[in-house]
């Protein structure tokens, strides 16, 4: 063989080699397309069959009724559905990405979640944690949350996955009951109104303190007692029947004032509310009792009723007569009295307008506007002069006052009316005896003015004459004679004071011009300059002088007069005279005390009269100052007192009112 | 003031006169004293004299024209309102003294009884007048 051959036999092969490799690369290939044909379509298929699946499952996450979310392990949110996200007030998944629950937690649960965190750290879970947090909107959420937690490969907490339930309306709810229940409990516990529930035999059922207070009994007593037990044996028919009428449903509540017994026996008023409750079938199942104990307001009523009776009897028997009138002046009501003052029957007046029927044109003026006032609501007194039946003319006097009605409106005036003719005839009589008076007393005044200038004057030329007499033929005189003419020279001095003395005496008169307000003690500072006080006479200021409301003359002729005469009457070597003034409730007093003669006991009374003098010594006097002292005094409604020892010494003390 | 004017006294009593012109002649007051009765003569006088007096003592009660009337005409005389009056009277009383000032009067003085302190008042006025001047010198 040549290695033609060879090569040619060789090449043969390798070329039959070739067609099978190629042929089976071929048929490899084509296995492989058809293969990856299938994988295609196998894998769309399982492509679509998840997807499907997926769709599913998300539907069904997103259709729970529960929320659900996953946290990452710093608490922010990572996956929502669309129930959580509602709860949450997000409207999609981009705006609830990045929340963290942390932050709309409520500050007041912060403490209670943080133990439920530690939970889900040691244990991998929790359950049931309600608490509340803030949603989108702000709106406060109670949520109840159950969590549980994710781990990583390495068996790490990376997260949770929580259901969250919206409870709000629940809790909300609970609480209304809560509160409702509380109210409930207050009306029950009420502490002015006893409450007792029976059911519909009448037995107890339960009762409030306040009724086991207002009984008296403890609460086991009841449990045991049918209503009607604890009653006023007198009022139980009532209340039963009143039981019936609720029980048959004819009306569901009823009020009735009766006696209760307490444990002790003692009845007591109360006003009873009693109002059914029925079930569904109208059929009665408890009696709910309310009562108020109304005692006081009995006895007030009582009293009430009392005083009014008494009120009707002292206004039927009274003097006076009473006249109720509406707005047209139309009698409503005339009490016994008014009929005997008018001289009218009632009935002759019942509906008549009371102007009519009483007073003549002027009057009736006087009335009218008197009911314009009262419809003002005003109420004031006046005098009326009015006509009798019998045609005889009375004054009255009227005390007016507006009635009213209940709800406050003017329905007409009442008057007292009082005859008080007689006291106006008698005042009418003071009157004119007061102007007589007054007249009189000017007339006195000016007498004693004209008289004592008129008898002063042919006085002054007598003794003018005589001491001309005297100085011109005193030389023709004996001693005898100078002794006579010197005695007429001084009566006519004497009587020269006297008649000034009454002078001074009758000008003494009260004017309300003159009163003045001023200091005592400077009347008096600026007396004691002008009033000489001998060497051998001390004077002695104290006390506290107050101000004074008078006419400030009058002040200082008291003053004067008593200085004066406690110095003329000291006849002691070291004479003292003592000024002091002082108060007490109703008065001021101003006291001069001197060591002087003294006034006899038998004195004492009659020195305060006009030309009163008990002048041994012939010292000249008119008598008159301690009589005009006592006028001014009593002017000003005060008065004088003495206080004298013979040998010891005077005390005058005078008293002003304070106002 | 001129010891040649006349002193006009107005009184009804003419034991006053007497008492005055005693009391001038003792204090030997130079000026002459005549005296008029009531108001209504001094008021004739004064109306028809040439030479108004120096001075006027009026007494307060009198007929005829009181003092006061007797004030009232001579103020609202232009030419006789310069003389200067002084009242002498027997009236300690209150409004008669407020009256008279109240009518300008030059003085008030009441006329004590005693003839002694009589010629003590009458020399006061002298002492008075002949200090102080006039203002129809």
């Amino acid at each position: 063989m040549s290695s033609i051959e060879i090569y040619k036999k060789a090449l043969a092969r390798e070329k039959i080699a070739r067609k099978m490799a190629e042929k089976i690369i071929e048929d490899k290939s084509s296995e492989l397309y058809n293969s990856n044909h299938e994988l295609i379509r196998i894998n769309k298929s399982v492509e679509k069959e998840v997807r499907a699946r997926t769709k599913e499952i998300q539907d069904l996450f997103d259709n729970m009724y529960d929320g659900y979310i996953t946290l990452n392990s710093q608490g922010v949110v990572t996956k929502s559905n669309k129930a959580a996200r509602v709860i949450l007030g997000y409207s999609s998944d981009e705006e609830i990405a990045g929340l963290s629950l942390k932050d709309i937690l409520h500050e007041d649960d912060i403490e209670h979640s943080k133990k439920y965190i530690e939970l889900l750290l040691k244990q991998g879970y929790y359950n049931n944690y309600v608490g509340r947090v803030y949603d989108a909107q702000r709106n406060i959420k109670y949520l109840e949350i159950n969590s549980n937690a994710i781990y990583d490969a390495d068996n790490n907490i990376i997260g949770s996955r929580d259901i969250i339930r919206d409870v709000t309306a629940k809790k909300m709810a609970e609480q209304q009951l809560a509160l409702s229940e509380e109210r409930m409990r207050a009306v029950f516990d009420n502490k002015s109104v006893g409450i007792a529930i029976f059911n519909g035999n009448g037995g107890f059922v339960s009762i409030n303190k306040t009724f086991q207070q207002q009984l008296g009994h403890p609460e086991e007593y009841f449990m045991t007692k049918v209503a009607t037990r604890i009653l006023h044996p007198e009022d139980i028919k009532k209340y039963r029947a009143l039981m019936d009428s609720i029980y048959k449903n004819e009306v569901q509540e009823a009020q009735v004032e009766s006696r209760y017994l307490r444990k002790s026996g003692e009845a007591f008023w109360a006003n009873s509310n009693i109002s059914g409750v029925y079930n569904d079938q109208k059929n009665l199942v408890y009696y709910i009792v309310m009562v108020e104990d109304i005692t006081a307001k009995k006895i007030a009523e009582e009293q009430l009723r009392l005083q009014e009776e008494k009120y009707r009897n002292i206004i039927a028997n009274m003097n006076l007569g009473l006249l109720e009138v509406d707005i047209n002046d139309k009698v409503q009501y005339a009490n016994q009295g008014f009929v005997e003052m008018s001289g009218f029957t009632l009935d002759e007046m019942l509906g008549k307008e009371a102007r009519t029927l009483l007073m003549d044109v002027t009057s009736s003026k006087t009335i009218e506007e008197k009911t314009t006032e009262r419809q003002k609501g005003k109420s004031d007194a006046y005098e009326l002069y009015i006509t009798k039946k019998d045609k005889s003319k009375r004054w009255w006097l009227i005390s007016g006052a507006p009635k009213y009605n209940d709800k406050g409106e003017l329905v007409g005036s009442i008057g007292i009316h009082l005859d008080i003719t007689e006291q106006k005839e008698t005042q009418s009589k003071l009157q004119n005896s007061m102007q007589s008076l007054e007249l009189a007393n000017q007339d006195l005044k000016d007498f004693a003015h004209v008289v004592s200038h008129d008898l002063k004057a042919p006085l002054r030329s007598i003794s003018g004459l005589i001491q001309i007499l005297q100085e011109d033929y005193r030389d023709k005189f004996d001693e005898d004679g100078q002794q006579i003419v010197e005695d007429v020279i001084n009566r006519t001095e004497h009587m020269d004071e006297l008649i000034g003395g009454i002078l001074s005496y009758s000008s003494v008169q009260k004017s309300e011009e003159k009163k003045t307000f001023f200091h005592s003690k400077d009347i008096i500072d600026k007396l004691l300059k002008y009033i000489e006080f001998p060497q051998h006479i001390s004077l002695e200021i104290e006390g506290d002088f107050p101000s004074l409301n008078m006419n400030p003359t009058h002040f200082q002729q008291l003053i004067q007069n008593f200085i004066t005469n406690a110095i003329k009457y000291n006849d002691k070597e070291h004479g003292k005279v003592k000024l002091s003034s002082g108060q007490n409730d109703q008065f001021y007093y101003f006291a001069v005390q001197d060591n002087g003669r003294g006034i006899d006991q038998r004195n004492q009374e009659k020195i305060f009269n006009m030309f009163q003098k008990f002048d041994a010594e012939g010292k000249s006097s008119s008598g008159i100052g301690l009589a005009i002292v006592k006028k001014i005094v009593e002017l000003y409604q005060g008065k004088v007192s003495l206080q004298s020892e013979v040998g010891e010494g005077s005390t005058f003390t005078f008293y002003l009112p304070k106002n | 003031m001129n010891p040649l004017k006349n002193i006009l006294l107005v009184d009804d009593d003419p034991v006053e006169y007497m008492k005055v012109s005693r009391a001038f002649k003792k204090l030997d007051i130079p000026n002459p004293l005549l005296h008029k009765s009531d108001g209504l003569e001094a008021k004739k006088y004064l109306e028809e004299c040439t030479e108004l007096p120096g001075l006027i003592l009026l007494d307060l009660n009198m007929p005829n024209m009181n003092g006061f009337e007797f004030l009232t005409f001579i103020k609202a005389d232009e030419r006789l309102k310069i003389i200067p009056i002084v009242v002498l009277t027997t009236s300690n009383n209150e409004k008669d003294k407020i009256e008279s000032y109240k009518q300008s009067v030059a003085g008030y003085m009441v006329k004590p009884i005693r003839l002694e302190e009589y010629e003590k008042v009458i020399s006061t006025i002298k002492d008075y007048w002949s200090t102080s001047k006039l203002g129809h010198e």
